[in-house]
């Protein structure tokens, strides 16, 4: 049973708190990190990915600290950045070897994993292609074979499905469940409902801290009879959205249709209906009136 | 006023009483003979080939041209500011490394300009390309002032810059050397005319790191060499002045050559697709 | 991993064509036309190859003078002042020969007297015991040279072993700059860096792999450069003849005070460029780690490289800039500067040979500069 353990960690940069005083405890199944732009998941993800040295705090792979695993704890490694290049001249396949020799696989699992990963990602066809010739997804997708080639027990993804087109997304999440049987998957996203059907716990983060750790369930339980909706005339949206966090706005015939996060029932005829996890972010990031959420919620 | 009445309930009586259905087609036929069918394409463009002759010469032309500057000089002013500091900063050192080598007295202050003058211009070549080294040029294609007008507008200022800063020079060295002005402008104006062509033809091949590295280890190796070379520094220094226009018009129709296929491809986005991935 | 850092470097199309022009530049004629080629000369030149004696050189500045007699009367009779005298090729030949050996013959009075000078040196009450030793030292070594000078012909060997220190050491130079100041640099401007980083080997091995595929590249440049160089002499002057004379027979070396013919120098001296064309490559790597910017890399190591010899162009000679001069990566990829003069430097009070001290200090230098990279590659931390 695989175990990774942060502890305590921050990161500063020159003028910037990125990360204060993380912890969590992460065993097999798949996380998902979730918060607003700026909330420092990149830099959470880039610690964990054995890129960037934490200012204080520690992580753990089964009790071992993982500066000092080095090699060891990156062979079992998988890491996908939100921002990443690939060589403009390079094939797939080339890029995907060179990549599999880094990753300490040998001649004859470098072919073999190759075209696996390449299978799993849907490029086999487009396999001898000069990477400048493709396109925004498929260049994610070729990330993440690249991140599979391993086959890593702890894989990091960086916000994986930006730029993915809604099949491809699909079949990315559920790649991502089929493999997450026996290792940790941790990966961070503002796509609400990519969460939705995969994510074992989803961590909330805020400002370089975590502020809630549960699963989608007991996220949703968050907002239980807190999800309103209502139909409103046009001029009393905006009055609407000072006052609340509003989400969905869908034209009716009659009106209006809001949807409306609330603790309290926001207008007379608002009724209450199921919440989605779009509803948790919504209650839990909404900036314009972050200070009732802190009080709401802690 | 229109011609078409609008028809009111009396007029329409009055007609009625009035039809006189014979007198009608007598004048529907009398019309039709009046009716202008729609000549042939032919007949068009024979028409066309006959009127051209009428029409005035384009005296618009060097109006045009004029305002076409004035235009470029406008979009130049405003790119002054757009322009990093560091550029200008540059130049005026530059001018002040070459200001002092050339007072040396043991530099051939001409030498020294042929080698020196280029160079303002090719590292503002990098501000040139700006927006294509930082990703920016989808965008620009987009704007009012489209990419191609950006750059030719800063190939402006800096190719004024450039030449503003050689001529000064020029001007300050000439008491020094003895020689009349004119053939000092030659002198340093025909390198010069062929390394901002090479340059030029190399910005548009490469990205801004690779061009202005291989251009400067180029630049760096013909002084090395001219300088090794006594052959070349006379070859360089004392070629008559027919071969010298000669060469001048050549170096000034290859700049004009890249200039043409610059804006070309810059016109479309695929022309100046860029190195850079984002993911 | 190796192959594909190769097909990196090696898939830059802007090196292929700074190569290309520099193969240019080395094919424009550099306006020295040369009587030597012509048979005449040939057949006058076998007659007086090899050593010379001193009557030998007195029968040549007998002709000499005859020869220049005929050319005042030449010029004389004829009525203008311009062309080539002596008119006729066979005095032309004769001409340069007999220059050639008195010159030889002044060289060989030279090289006496500069022994005989040492000898006094030496044994000299006056000097100081570490002079003494100095002198005593520098003796010895012409000591072992015998009688080195003599009359032969060396035009392509030396335009081939000029080459080194010219024009190959500055193509080498900036050939390697352009070619290695990307190889860590671009790996941060296309945005890989932090997907190979986060692999098993991301922080070890691939350095290795990239300063291996530098060397390769630096090996392939070097024996190309120097293989396209040796057609272009051998197409311009001829042959290669006379290798096995003392390198004293090359006008440049002839204060070199150590016992190498033209061709052991010549080897020497690849040798020398290409240890010091790999010692290039590894500061530029280094470079290339700490500014992550190719062309920073450029600048800065451009600057290193080219400070001392921008020095020595001006003519500064103060004390310390000389060092600066003489303890430069220039000068070791130059490699002429180690061979052509005596120079001692007093170590621990014993005079110890330059060109010693310089290779030792940077072979130094070189294994610093690996730990560097390898360090310094292990711990970078990839912010964006």
């Amino acid at each position: 049973m695989l175990k990774l353990t942060i502890e305590n960690i921050s990161k500063t940069f020159k003028d910037k708190q990125a990360v204060t005083g993380f912890s969590a405890e992460l065993s097999e199944g798949v996380y998902a990190l979730l918060g607003p732009n700026g909330a420092g998941k990149t830099t959470l993800m880039r610690m964990l990915a054995d890129i960037l040295n934490p200012s204080s705090g520690r992580i753990l792979l089964d009790g071992n600290d993982i500066s000092i695993m080095g090699n060891r704890y990156r062979d079992i490694l998988g890491y996908l950045p939100q921002e990443f290049g690939l060589y403009r001249n390079f094939t797939a396949i080339r890029f995907l070897s060179y990549f599999a020799r880094l990753k300490g696989l040998n001649k004859q699992e470098t072919t073999t994993r190759v075209d696996e990963v390449l299978e799993l990602v849907n490029l086999q066809k487009d396999r001898k292609r000069k990477l400048k010739t493709y396109s925004g997804g498929m260049k994610r997708r070729l990330g993440i074979a690249q991140a599979l080639l391993n086959d890593p027990k702890l894989l990091i993804v960086d916000e994986p499905t930006a730029g993915l087109d809604p099949q491809e997304r699909v079949r990315f999440r559920n790649l991502l469940s089929e493999i997450a049987g026996d290792r940790i998957v941790l990966l961070s996203t503002h796509i609400v409902s990519d969460i939705e059907y995969i994510a074992k716990e989803v961590l909330l983060m805020r400002q370089g801290t975590l502020i809630q750790r549960s699963t989608s369930e007991q996220l949703l339980d968050n907002v239980k009879d807190k999800v309103w909706k209502c139909t409103v005339e046009q001029n009393a949206l905006s009055q609407l959205q000072k006052r609340y966090k509003v989400g969905n706005i869908q034209r009716a015939e009659t009106g209006i249709e809001v949807r409306i996060v609330s603790d309290q029932q926001p207008l007379a005829d608002a009724v209450n209906v199921t919440p989605t996890l779009e509803d948790v972010y919504l209650y839990f990031f909404n900036e314009e009136v972050t200070d009732d959420v802190q009080t709401g919620m802690l | 006023m229109s011609r078409f009445n609008p028809i009111n309930k009396t007029d329409n009586d009055e007609l009625e009483e009035r039809f006189d259905y014979n007198e009608y087609q007598a004048l529907e036929q009398e019309l039709t003979d009046y009716l202008v069918k729609f000549p042939d394409e032919d007949d068009i463009n024979a028409t066309i080939d006959t009127m051209r002759q009428y029409v005035p010469a384009q005296t618009t032309k060097s109006a045009n041209g004029i305002e076409r500057l004035i235009t470029l000089c406008k979009g130049s002013a405003t790119e002054v500011t757009i322009v990093s500091k560091i550029y200008w900063i540059t130049c005026t050192m530059l001018f002040i490394i070459g200001y002092l080598i050339t007072h040396q007295a043991n530099a051939n202050p001409l030498l020294t300009l042929i080698f020196l003058a280029p160079l303002p211009f090719v590292i503002g070549l990098l501000e040139v390309f700006k927006g294509r080294e930082h990703g920016l040029l989808e965008i620009e294609l987009t704007c009012k002032f489209t990419t191609d007008q950006i750059m030719l507008s800063r190939l402006f200022l800096i190719g004024i810059t450039n030449v503003t800063l050689n001529t000064v020079l020029t001007l300050t060295i000439s008491p020094v050397t003895g020689k009349p002005i004119l053939e000092i402008l030659l002198t340093w104006l025909t390198p010069f005319t062929f390394f901002i062509a090479i340059a030029l033809w190399l910005s548009i091949k490469f990205k801004g790191q690779v061009f202005v590295t291989t251009f400067l280890s180029l630049w760096l190796v013909f002084i090395g060499l001219t300088i090794s070379n006594n052959h070349w520094i006379e070859a360089l220094l004392n070629i008559n002045i027919v071969i010298h226009l000669i060469c001048l018009g050549f170096g000034s129709l290859l700049i004009s050559f890249q200039v043409k296929q610059l804006i070309n491809k810059y016109q479309t986005y695929e022309g100046g697709q860029r190195v850079e991935i984002n993911y | 991993m190796y192959k594909q850092e190769c097909y990196k470097i090696f898939t830059r199309k802007s090196l292929y064509l700074t190569f290309l022009l520099f193969i240019f530049f080395m094919l424009l004629p550099d306006g020295s036309h040369s009587i030597r080629q012509t048979s005449t000369y040939q057949s006058l030149y076998d007659e007086w190859r090899g050593p010379l004696t001193a009557t030998e050189i007195d029968m040549a500045n007998e002709r000499l003078m005859k020869l220049e007699e005929q050319v005042d009367r030449e010029m004389a009779e004829a009525d203008e002042l311009e062309g080539v005298f002596p008119k006729s090729i066979e005095d032309q030949a004769a001409h340069s020969v007999y220059v050639s050996v008195i010159q030889a013959g002044e060289n060989i009075n030279w090289f006496e007297a500069r022994k005989e000078n040492l000898r006094d040196k030496a044994f000299h009450p006056t000097e100081t015991a570490y002079q003494a030793e100095v002198a005593q030292m520098e003796f010895e070594l012409l000591q072992q040279l015998n009688e080195p000078i003599g009359f032969y012909q060396t035009t392509t060997w030396s335009s081939t072993v000029d080459f080194i220190n010219t024009l190959g050491f500055i193509f080498l130079t900036v050939l390697i700059i352009l070619g290695l100041a990307p190889v860590f640099a671009d790996e941060h401007s296309q945005k890989v860096a932090s997907l190979i980083v986060s692999t098993k080997f991301g922080k070890t091995k691939v350095a290795f792999a990239k300063i291996f595929a530098s060397i390769t590249y630096i090996g392939v440049l070097f024996v190309s450069l120097h293989v396209i160089n040796v057609l272009i002499e051998i197409s311009k002057f001829g042959r290669f003849v006379d290798g096995t004379v003392p390198l004293q027979n090359l006008y440049l070396f002839i204060q070199s005070p150590f016992s190498l013919t033209i061709w052991q120098y010549y080897a020497l001296a690849l040798g020398i460029q290409l240890l010091a064309s790999l010692m290039i490559g590894l500061l530029v790597l280094f470079l290339s780690i700490i500014t992550r910017h190719a062309m920073l890399t450029f600048f800065i190591s451009g600057t290193i490289i080219g400070t001392p010899v921008l020095f020595r162009q001006l003519g500064l000679d103060q004390q310390l800039i000389q060092h600066m001069t003489q303890f430069s990566y220039a000068e070791l990829m130059r490699v002429k500067g180690l061979v052509d003069q005596f120079i001692v430097f007093r170590l621990l009070g014993q005079p110890i040979l330059y060109p010693y001290l310089l290779i030792a200090v940077f072979l130094l230098i070189a294994s610093l500069n690996v730990l560097l990279i390898y360090w310094q590659y292990r711990n970078q931390q990839i912010v964006n």
